[in-house]
């Protein structure tokens, strides 16, 4: 698919030379313009209480109404009127288009730019390519593939890897109870190509449960592939094990990697069948709910997204054991408000010893900007796009 | 080694002694893969050795270590991460302490002796529009007066209250205080001043109150933004109104004044006796402020550098020659973004409030001129 994508821009690109305008001599932002936004997801509804259908469509309308709402409760959701934000609903177009007002009464100040626009269900094919033709001032870009947007010529912003992508072995399935089993596997997947060949070296080999920037403790986790001791763990299985390993049917990055989990895994002697699921029964996952009945309970392992919901370690790891523990079955876990260092990583090295939880890849938060998008910050792990803080360059070039 | 440091270092000591027992001599080995430099990891070694050995677990390298200790020094998002991983037969066991990461260091040895040289005062984690600062004889300390968006803080600590009815997201705010101490502060639309001693009194939120610069030019602030209406005609003496700008430098001799705006097209332009531009300078940033030289008898602007509030910053002088400039030695750097930029009172030296990109905290500091180097 990725491939497919490249060979599709590299034939019908004509040789656009990134036309990076010199930056105008500026230090205070300027007022007005709008901002051209382009997203995957078709937000159905901007009413909060209105439940999203997918995770796609959930964090792009979380995104969105970041923009409308002035503040969430302390359960997280948006409390108040929509509007109360930065911005106010102009116009609407469900699951379409929308284009966002400033709100010059905006409690925290009116933001820079007048208007932002924002075109829905954009393919990411569609996102890159209107980036680099300076049709739009701002998308996400998948991190696998950065690289070739930036040498596209595409201005490209990158986070600090906050995106865990991991194996979880699902509790209460039979061919996983054998934690040689588990062993064997974690042991073959070769992270190290997972990030130069799939991520396209955009990302991290992950050996724990939070990266080496948040906790500063993942170095102490092992990240190598040893293909070696896993065969030497086979003799030790009873049965040759036949696992189904999920993934999400809609996310390309995800089966490239399982498909080369398989691949290893074949290689130290095990046999994994790799399964697509369905959007809505991978939901299950993000929402920590029980396991829909049906084919979902016919996988062994699956694939999972994890974000940071915070850059603050107890924060993030508390998130990720809410989540993962309805799945993998993990035991109960104590992280106080104090919690030192040493506490996190000691249950962070339980659950990782444990083996129901292989941590793969850490990857970025990827956004192409036009250039003359200006005074943009990386948001941190769990924070919102800061598009009121941005401003536009009138006298940057547009194509 | 600062305080802070040498109680986790011993912290750590401890427990490493505690992991490695019943071991007497141990292998020790270090490794630095945080941003302390090479002379404090030396430090933090040497006071581990130290601490190690009144713990009765002797360093040596030689073959009478029976214990194998890896100390990496790592650090996360906003603490220091010390970790040790002790290694005593088959069995291995990692201790850690972690310490906040602080910003202390950038207030030494940064007054750097160039053609314009700065002096850094104070850093806090708020930010803050402008400031004073009282020295007092016979006392070590200094008082502070600091202006935020929302409050004037006092010499004293109480905080007079600044209500806008516009809130910008870049606000803009002065701080001047006269020989006899009479305070007088603009924060956007709304100007304080004293009223009685140290009691400070701020117009209402919907007041428009103009602000005023050299040679008593006036200009209202625009409700809501980050700049200047322009000075009137009836401040500058000469039909036609002046454009909006972000800020202006003014030059008076016997013969008139001339004055220089930075405007919001992103040029700064000077004007001499009309409405109409005598020249017009390209590159500079958005903020100026006049300053005299001692060794000179020209005309001197300061100036900040160009780019946005996610990059470094700089503040180079400019000799005006007529309707020309000329810059006059290197730029002075700063580690992100010059948010204000103001004379002082006598007209020798200016304020600076700058955001250091890489501690994140907001930074005083005054700038001045010097000579010959």
């Amino acid at each position: 698919m990725k491939l497919r994508l490249f060979l599709y821009l590299a034939a019908i690109s004509v040789v656009l030379a990134a036309v990076a305008a010199p930056l105008r001599p500026a230090r205070r932002p300027r007022y007005g313009g709008t901002l051209r936004v382009e997203i995957g997801a078709a937000v159905r509804s901007l009413d909060p209480s209105v439940a999203a259908g997918n995770p796609e469509e959930a964090a792009a309308k979380d995104e969105l109404d970041s923009l409308l709402y002035d503040r969430r409760g302390e359960d997280g959701a948006f409390v108040g009127v929509a509007g109360s934000g930065a911005f106010r609903v102009s116009a609407w177009e469900e699951g379409k288009r929308a284009v966002f007002a400033a709100n010059e009464d905006y409690r925290a100040g009116r933001p820079f730019v007048d208007s932002i626009e924002i075109q829905m269900g954009r393919s990411t094919r569609d996102r890159v390519l209107d980036l680099e033709l300076n049709k739009a001032d701002f998308a996400r870009i998948p991190a696998e593939l950065a690289r070739q947007a930036s040498d596209r010529g595409v201005r490209v912003s990158t986070s600090q890897p906050d995106e865990l992508l991991a194996l979880i072995f699902l509790k209460g399935h039979t061919a996983t109870e054998s934690a040689r089993v588990r062993e064997a596997i974690a042991r073959s997947i070769d992270r190290a190509a997972i990030v130069n060949f799939i991520l396209q070296k955009e990302g991290e080999p992950a050996g724990g449960l939070l990266p080496q920037w948040s906790s500063g403790t993942a170095f102490l986790f092992s990240t190598e592939a040893n293909a070696h001791s896993a065969k030497e763990i086979l003799p030790q299985i009873p049965a040759s094990p036949k696992l189904v390993l999920g993934y999400d049917s809609t996310d390309t990055l995800e089966q490239s990697v399982a498909e080369r989990i398989a691949v290893n895994a074949k290689e130290a002697g095990i046999s994994l069948v790799l399964r697509a699921m369905p959007n809505s029964e991978m939901a299950f996952a993000h929402t920590g709910n029980e396991a829909p009945r049906g084919d979902a309970s016919h996988v062994d392992a699956r694939l999972i997204r994890l974000r940071m919901p915070s850059p603050l370690p107890r924060v993030a790891l508390a998130a990720f054991i809410e989540t993962l523990s309805p799945l993998a079955g993990l035991g109960e876990s104590s992280l106080p408000e104090n919690a030192s260092a040493e506490d996190i990583y000691s249950v962070e090295r339980s659950i990782i010893d444990g083996g129901r939880v292989v941590p793969l890849v850490w990857m970025p938060q990827v956004y192409g900007l036009s250039t003359r998008v200006r005074d943009w910050k990386q948001p941190a792990a769990g924070e919102s796009w800061p598009l009121a803080d941005v401003w536009l360059d009138s006298m940057t070039e547009t194509r | 080694m600062r305080a802070l440091w040498d109680k986790a270092v011993g912290t750590l000591a401890d427990k490493i002694a505690a992991a490695a027992k019943p071991a007497r001599a141990a292998s020790l080995e270090m490794k630095n893969i945080s941003s302390l430099d090479a002379d404090s990891v030396a430090n933090i070694r040497q006071a581990v050795v130290q601490y190690l050995t009144a713990n009765r677990l002797r360093i040596d390298a030689g073959a009478s270590a029976d214990c194998d200790v890896r100390i990496t020094l790592s650090q996360s998002a906003s603490d220091y991460v010390w970790v040790a991983e002790v290694r005593r037969g088959g069995s291995q066991q990692v201790v850690m302490v972690s310490l906040r990461k602080g910003n202390d260091e950038v207030l030494n040895g940064h007054s750097v002796t160039l053609t314009v040289q700065r002096n850094l005062l104070r850093t806090q984690e708020t930010p803050f529009l402008d400031f004073s600062k009282l020295d007092l004889s016979g006392w070590r300390g200094s008082l502070w007066r600091t202006l935020e968006a929302n409050e004037l803080t006092g010499y004293d600590g109480v905080a007079a209250p600044i209500r806008q009815l516009h809130i910008s997201r870049d606000p803009r705010g002065r701080l001047s205080i006269d020989k006899t101490g009479q305070v007088e502060a603009h924060v956007g639309e709304i100007r304080c001043s004293s009223v009685s001693g140290s009691l400070i009194e701020c117009s209402g939120p919907d007041s428009n109150q103009a602000w005023l610069f050299e040679d008593g030019l006036e200009s209202p602030y625009v409700a809501g933004r980050n700049y200047f209406a322009g000075f009137a005609s009836n401040s500058t003496g000469f039909p036609g109104k002046l454009p909006p700008f972000f800020s202006a430098a003014t030059f008076v001799s016997d013969h008139g004044s001339s004055t220089i705006l930075t405007e919001l097209d992103g040029k700064a332009r000077l004007y001499e006796w009309s409405a109409e531009s005598a020249a017009t300078f390209s590159g500079w940033g958005d903020d100026i402020a006049p300053i005299t030289a001692t060794c000179g008898s020209g005309w001197y602007v300061l100036v900040t550098g160009t780019g946005d509030w996610t990059q470094p910053d700089e503040i180079q002088i400019y000799e005006l020659r007529g309707h020309q400039v000329a810059a006059s030695g290197p730029p002075l750097k700063f580690p992100g973004p010059i948010l204000a930029l103001w004379v002082s009172e006598d007209g020798k030296s200016a304020r600076v409030v700058s955001r250091n990109l890489q501690t994140g905290a907001y930074e005083a500091s005054i700038v001045s001129v010097s000579c010959g180097n």
